[in-house]
């Protein structure tokens, strides 16, 4: 394996920083949102019927939060320009919640590497690399901001 | 679902557990389909235990997400609005695994005319190792107080206090 100088290992991370590609967006399926619910045993009538999330005070049936995924699944393509290290570890999340994604939505993703650095890990360089990715809907409400630290190792 | 105002809420107390399982593959590869994640660690045993070297075909990190979502928001109630959530992935689960979502309040803000909470969060399996340690922060309404907002806008939150 190629050996990388600290200085070449910092000018990797720090040529991450930035925009990831271009904004991505998709619609929040029912079938995905009753899936997701049933899969957890997650009965909340919020995710299944239309008229109970509506007494809740909800535009219309809510999905499960972590339906956000799907939009990294399904639409973001890209992977970490890392050239050191074997593998990159999923280390963290974070969520900021302001509006849920309601079925039938057409959620925008922006994804942004907000910071990347290099730390000394416990067997050696360690790269930590801080991905935003913010989440509105069709009316441009911010619906939720999802910050996520990977290892790279 | 219960209905708690920022009154009700004591430091250190604990809020009710969620129980889940035990994991199946039908579990995983439920949710798996519904979040289209293909990834084969998910559904092919071989290669998870012999190209990744897992233990098994492994719990989705996103449903283990979710569990611990609901465990907040069903604590949290109608009126209470779960603003912020963090998770560190340190410990997988696998097929056989009885899992135990639990909270404790750790700490309370008071942002007139609301109340946020904050809770220390995790999943512990049957033998206790808690693999995806956490926190959560709540904002409730006051006791005679107006209701949170939805859509949520933190800005809706007085100053912190001290």
């Amino acid at each position: 394996m190629t050996e990388f100088s600290q200085a070449e290992m910092e000018r990797q991370l720090a040529a991450l920083i930035g925009p990831v590609g271009e904004p991505v967006s998709m619609a929040v399926e029912l079938g995905a949102v009753r899936r997701m619910a049933v899969a957890v045993d997650d009965f909340d009538p919020i995710h299944y019927d239309e008229a109970a999330a509506h007494k809740r005070g909800f535009r219309g049936i809510v999905a499960p939060w972590p339906l956000l995924w799907s939009w990294f699944f399904n639409c973001t393509e890209y992977h970490l320009d890392i050239e050191f290290g074997k593998a990159t570890v999923h280390g963290q999340d974070e969520y900021e919640f302001r509006e849920p994604l309601i079925v039938g939505d057409v959620i925008t993703v922006t994804t942004t590497i907000m910071a990347a650095r290099l730390k000394q890990g416990r067997t050696g360089p360690l790269g930590q690399v801080e991905a935003e990715r913010r989440f509105t809907n069709q009316h441009g409400q911010l619906c939720a901001v999802l910050k996520t630290t990977l290892f790279r190792r | 679902m219960t209905t708690i105002c920022f009154e009700d809420v004591e430091v250190s107390q604990d809020i009710p557990s969620l129980f889940k399982g035990p994991m199946t593959t039908a579990h995983i590869m439920r949710w798996s389909a519904a979040m289209e994640n293909w990834h084969p660690i998910h559904f092919d045993w071989r290669f998870a235990t012999e190209q990744h070297k897992l233990p098994d075909v492994i719990v989705n990190g996103s449903w283990k997400q979710h569990v611990m979502l609901q465990l907040v928001a069903d604590w949290a109630g109608e009126t209470g609005w779960l603003w912020k959530i963090r998770f560190q992935f340190r410990g997988m689960n696998v097929p056989g695994d009885t899992l135990e979502a639990w909270g404790r309040v750790v700490a309370k803000h008071d942002r007139h005319p609301f109340g946020v909470v904050d809770l220390q969060i995790g999943l512990k399996n049957q033998k206790g190792d808690d693999g995806t340690p956490g926190s959560a922060s709540v904002v409730l309404p006051k006791r005679n107080g107006p209701a949170v907002p939805y859509p949520f806008d933190p800005r809706v939150l007085g100053p912190q206090k001290g």
